[in-house]
């Protein structure tokens, strides 16, 4: 695989507060805020973007985790599962406004399946789904409410994101050619 | 660290066919799904638009409830036949009436006869797949994948050298038959214990011990599995009576001390209480039986999931 183009983590981070500036803007309600990351790669991205928001509006925000393996649409093709975390809601979604965190948004089936599975557990107040990059190609109808970045893509090409919270020098996201 | 995975049957009819990948994997499936048991929507829709038949040839309520729950929380339609197996004691019967349910459309069976090999004779005889929920003395694979996912919450993945007794009516037990060669594939070390009559020294083969001193079956074990005992598999008396059985080989607190302090109790009930097993033990904390039946549902939603699935890879 060679990289066509590669962003550092300035452009990233530079994407990441504009993010948060635009959802503290959307939730400074008194509604009870949680941010859910889709494993794997959405979890890191929402662990940046909970300690954005928690730190623009002064409260904490609570971070959990979805796996979608069980809402899958292939999942009758796939007898033997990629190893996740599992759905780890440490947190009342019933009423909640929900920031649906995933790092890139292709053909819209993940989001489908996360929305699946937080129903499944509670009824939120409402969800705004958020994604680092946004490459296009979708499949479904479902665009997200924020995005980082708009990158053009195509089905040949591959979108890697490495997010570090704890060294974010580190972050980088490659498009690679398959 | 993932374990080894592999899955290609459609049907599932013995442990004694299965490999220790194939087991991991259904334990892999059971473990995703025992969480969605405790949700506030419990359906999950792998399964959705799937029929699948019970057809319930001989008595049974907790497995027939269990793989009815399981089909449902994946969103199958389900539909329980309960016959006389008198009727359907001749193979040629047995054919009819599957390949009839299968003409129905149905997707899988679920099935119990009172006669061994009767589940891996339906396997042959129809396209769809079986699963077996107990043939005869032969084999019921869902109780000891329950069992053993029971066994490896409480004592950890690895059950390695682990000491497991089996205890009771062994001879006409096709739990202990599913345990013994599942507890050995996944590498425990299995003691069977009873009455002579009950456990014979025939089982050695399976490369399991007998051993008919209840206090050293009972030594050191990290769980006992207590079984019912079958008056109704049984052709002449094997013991003299239930007082002298309960005397000899029933589980009672001082018996109980014999085993590890942190060891379990397992049964596949239904709990002949004062019997086998003393009431009050049965209630206590290290009684795991209520956890077994609640696994039951997701074990048998895993073994629901994989053998549809391999239909499904198979079609296209």
């Amino acid at each position: 695989m060679t990289a066509i183009r590669q962003l550092s983590s300035p452009e990233i981070h530079a994407a990441l507060s504009d993010l948060t500036a635009q959802l503290a803007a959307s939730c400074n309600d008194a509604k009870p805020l949680v941010v859910i990351g889709i494993a794997n790669g959405g979890i890191p991205f929402a662990r940046k973007i909970a300690a954005g928001l928690g730190e623009t509006l002064g409260r904490e925000v609570p971070v959990g985790t979805v796996d979608i393996t069980l809402h899958r649409d292939d999942l009758l093709s796939n007898p033997i599962p990629e190893e996740k975390p599992r759905t780890s809601l440490p947190f009342a979604i019933d009423g909640a406004t929900i920031i649906l965190a995933d790092d890139v948004i292709q053909s819209g089936r993940t989001i489908r399946a996360a929305l699946n599975e937080i129903f499944d557990l509670g009824r939120p107040d409402r969800v705004l789904l958020t994604v680092l990059a946004d490459r296009g190609l979708r499949k479904l109808p479902i665009q997200p409410d924020f995005t980082g970045l708009s990158l053009d893509t195509t089905e040949a090409q591959k979108v890697k994101v490495s997010l570090d919270t704890e060294n974010p020098e580190k972050d980088t996201l490659e498009i690679l050619h398959l | 660290m993932t374990a080894p995975q592999d899955w290609h049957r459609k049907d599932l009819i013995a442990i004694e066919d299965l490999s220790r990948d194939e087991l991991e994997t259904i334990f892999h499936w059971a473990e995703r799904y025992k969480p969605t048991l405790g949700r506030t929507n419990k359906k999950l829709h792998t399964l959705n638009g799937v029929t699948v038949v019970n057809l319930f040839m001989e008595p049974s309520t907790r497995t027939r409830v269990a793989f009815e729950i399981a089909a449902m929380r994946l969103s199958a339609d389900v539909i329980t036949v309960m016959g006389d197996a008198s009727s359907l004691v001749k193979g040629e019967t047995l054919r009819d009436t599957a390949r009839n349910i299968q003409a129905l459309n149905a997707d899988m069976i679920i099935m119990r006869h009172s006669a061994a090999g009767s589940a891996k004779y339906l396997s042959e005889v129809i396209d769809i797949p079986v699963v077996n929920a107990g043939d005869g003395a032969h084999e019921h694979p869902t109780q000891a994948l329950l069992d053993a996912f029971t066994l490896r919450e409480r004592l950890g993945h690895d059950l390695t050298g682990k000491r497991i007794t089996i205890l009771g009516d062994i001879l006409f037990s096709r739990v202990a038959r599913s345990n013994i060669h599942c507890l050995k594939k996944l590498g425990a070390e299995v003691t069977l214990a009873g009455p002579a009559t009950l456990v014979p020294r025939g089982f050695e083969k399976f490369g399991v011990r007998v051993c008919h001193n209840l206090q050293a079956a009972l030594d050191g074990a990290d769980a006992v599995m207590l079984l019912r005992i079958q008056h109704e598999r049984q052709t002449s008396t094997h013991f003299p009576s239930l007082g002298e059985y309960t005397s000899m080989f029933g589980l009672n607190e001082k018996r109980a001390s014999w085993l590890k302090p942190d060891a379990i109790i397992m049964h596949p009930g239904p709990i002949n209480r004062g019997v086998e097993l003393d009431s009050a033990l049965a209630d206590s904390g290290r009684s795991v039986i209520l956890d077994q039946v609640t696994n039951g549902i997701a074990v048998r939603m895993a073994v629901l999931h994989l053998c549809y699935t391999t239909l499904t890879a198979q079609a296209s």
